[in-house]
């Protein structure tokens, strides 16, 4: 039972940081990125290939794979952290140039798909259909763990990331340029008035986005030890958004707890759904329509999630005499407090007075 | 010639499904990601009907009006709601990656996980000039062509068509010129369903055997087709689904055929990089815009 626990609470760990990870972009920036598990499977591939050493049982007549390092654990997590940010920034290039959201949506998933195909189709690349695997347990060559004792210690490390990475990214929330990225999101026009290059910010917001998600899943590819074109799928990325918008859009710590709620809970307490019926593939299916479902209820009911962006507040020591007394609430940052609140975008504006 | 052949084929199929898309994007102006559910469903009903008899035409009602039943669903319960209440595009995207989400489990749970086979009984192979193809292939492009020809019509001749091109100029005004907008977006969606339903029974049919994600695995192709002619525009969707259908054929013929659908996206980058207005702009008075 405590083992069973510790594997739901380690991939929690882990499906948490992705979530932080589509909350740069749908959250912060507010854009649909569809390419997203494409980052997390560049992160896992990336780890894995960087830490496996080239004369291994996966590697056969047919399968083989690129590089083969043999790497450390804490060095191949950090490369594959940066190929993923690398790789978002080379679509992000392309599909954030010009684009309309949707289409930006359509242009990424179009490349995870390319990707899917790649990675599955080509035997030489990252081993194909088969994938890889037969890595060892991250560290413990130095730890000497027991099987129960590895568990908790890669759970402890999978905690201590998300923490991190949650550190990481409220601090960039509320630096200069977060603030700016919010800008974009909640008035371009104004953003770009205010000198602010919308191209060139959201580019950056959109490789965070997929540096998180490679390093989510780098950490993902050392707990399963293997890792092949089936692990990841276009349409799971709804699932990771709908964590996002449960749990509160460009909050955090929301996001934290939608990702648990939605991606942790909801599929375990699916599983016990197979129990009342004699068929056993209804629990991800079940888990799938109520994720999917939670979204669409809480953007009719609650567009600004559990846990609503916290209001921008005017931290200057004291405030300004206003010379325009009608639009005070107008700030360097482009648009702050009044407006920062309609957190679903246009979706709320009706339902919140 | 061979991959010409199929790629008619091909194109007829996506030429279905892009033009229905493309008809309702024009009037709602929302990017439906659901679209492949509506195909997929469409599939699922002919499927059904063809447990108990093998007659074509009924398989086929019974797709489109699975398909404009379910679009009919989408629109009332999900789109209109959340348009009303001034959602902007992307929530409305949002909403319908859900949607499609929901559709495809729910199918999964229906029907299971597992390919059902779905095939006609009376089919043989013909040779027309260089081309092969079997008698279902000839079927698909022949109601392909007389639907896409019934759509022209509708749009240029009839009323319904010059409400529904008013509502695509703007609905403000076409409600002002009295235009029950509200209706004719709820018509638009009944038949984008009717149309993607019959084209994901076509699709089912010649492939010979499908499974839940059917429609969604063949989405960013019809997107695809509806982008590289210019979303909306519906002689730009036939235009674009020739392009992408004969790409994928022939380019399957040469290469690794696992990669059609990718030589079908990168179609669509390079347009959206080059031409994101799509490969016929000059074409403004088209259709329905």
């Amino acid at each position: 039972m405590i083992q069973y626990i510790v594997t739901v609470a380690t991939t929690g760990a882990i499906t948490a940081i992705m979530c932080l990870g589509v909350n740069v972009s749908w959250g912060w920036v507010g854009q649909i990125d569809l390419a997203y598990y494409a980052y997390v499977a560049i992160g896992a591939y990336g780890a894995m290939i960087l830490e496996l050493h080239k004369a291994h049982p996966t590697v056969t007549t047919t399968n083989s794979y690129i590089l083969g390092l043999h790497w450390p654990f804490i060095p191949a997590v950090l490369a594959a952290t940066a190929m993923g940010g690398a790789a978002a920034l080379i679509v992000g290039a392309i599909a954030l140039r010009r684009l309309r959201g949707d289409y930006i949506a359509i242009i990424t998933a179009c490349t995870a798909l390319m990707l899917t195909a790649v990675t599955g189709q080509d035997n030489q690349l990252v081993g194909g259909f088969i994938g890889l695997y037969g890595l060892n347990q991250p560290l413990n060559s130095t730890l000497h763990l027991g099987a129960t004792a590895y568990s908790y210690f890669y759970l402890g490390l999978c905690i201590f990331c998300l923490g991190l990475v949650y550190v990481v990214l409220e601090r960039i929330y509320r630096s200069p340029f977060g603030r700016s990225l919010r800008a974009v999101r909640e008035n371009e026009t104004a953003a770009a008035a205010f000198g602010r290059n919308l191209f060139w910010l959201r580019l950056r917001g959109y490789a965070i986005g997929g540096a998180v998600g490679a390093f989510a899943g780098a950490l993902y590819a050392n707990y399963l030890l293997a890792w092949n074109p089936a692990s990841w799928n276009l349409i799971e990325v709804a699932l990771l958004i709908a964590g996002v918008v449960v749990g509160g859009r460009a909050n955090s710590r929301g996001v934290i707890i939608g990702s648990i709620i939605i991606d942790s809970l909801l599929p375990e307490i699916s599983r016990l759904f197979p129990l009342l019926t004699s068929n056993t593939s209804i629990g991800p299916s079940i888990a799938a329509i109520l994720g999917a479902g939670g979204i669409i209820v809480m953007l009719r009911f609650r567009p600004g999630g559990i846990l609503r962006e916290r209001k921008t507040m005017d931290r200057s020591p004291a405030p300004m005499p206003s010379l325009v007394p009608d639009v005070p609430a107008v700030s360097l940052a482009g648009i702050s407090s009044a407006e920062t609140t309609s957190v679903g975008s246009t979706a709320e504006g009706s339902t919140d007075e | 010639m061979l991959g010409v052949g199929f790629g008619l084929v091909t194109a007829a199929i996506v030429a279905l499904s892009t033009v229905a898309l493309s008809l309702q994007f024009s009037v709602t102006r929302s990017i439906n990601f659901a679209h492949g559910e509506l195909m997929t469903i469409g599939a699922y009903a002919g499927y059904l009907v063809a447990k108990h008899t093998s007659d074509l035409p009924l398989q086929a009602i019974a797709a489109m009006a699975a398909g404009a039943l379910l679009a009919w669903f989408l629109n009332w319960g999900l789109f209109r709601p959340f348009a009303r209440r001034g959602g902007s595009n992307l929530v409305l995207f949002v909403i319908s990656v859900a949607a499609s989400l929901i559709l495809q489990n729910v199918f999964q749970l229906i029907f299971g996980a597992s390919y059902v086979d779905y095939h006609t009984s009376a089919t043989r192979a013909y040779h027309v000039g260089p081309f092969q193809w079997t008698t279902i292939d000839i079927v698909i492009m022949v109601v392909a062509a007389a639907v896409l020809l019934f759509m022209h019509l509708m749009i240029r001749r009839t009323k319904f068509g010059k409400a529904q091109r008013a509502v695509a100029d703007d609905i403000l005004l076409a409600r002002t010129a009295g235009v029950g907008a509200e209706r004719i977006i709820s018509l638009t969606w009944v038949l984008d369903g009717a149309i993607a339903g019959l084209a994901g029974m076509f699709l089912a049919l010649q492939v010979g055997s499908f499974t839940s994600t059917l429609g969604f695995t063949y989405l960013l192709v019809v997107f695809s087709a509806a982008i590289v002619g210019g979303i909306g525009k519906m002689y730009g969707a036939m235009l674009g689904s020739l392009v992408i259908g004969l790409v994928m054929e022939v380019s399957a013929m040469y290469i690794n055929p696992s990669y059609k659908e990718t030589m079908a996206f990168l179609i669509l980058v390079l347009v959206l990089l080059f031409r994101p207005q799509g490969i016929i702009p000059a074409l403004s008075e088209g259709a329905v815009r």
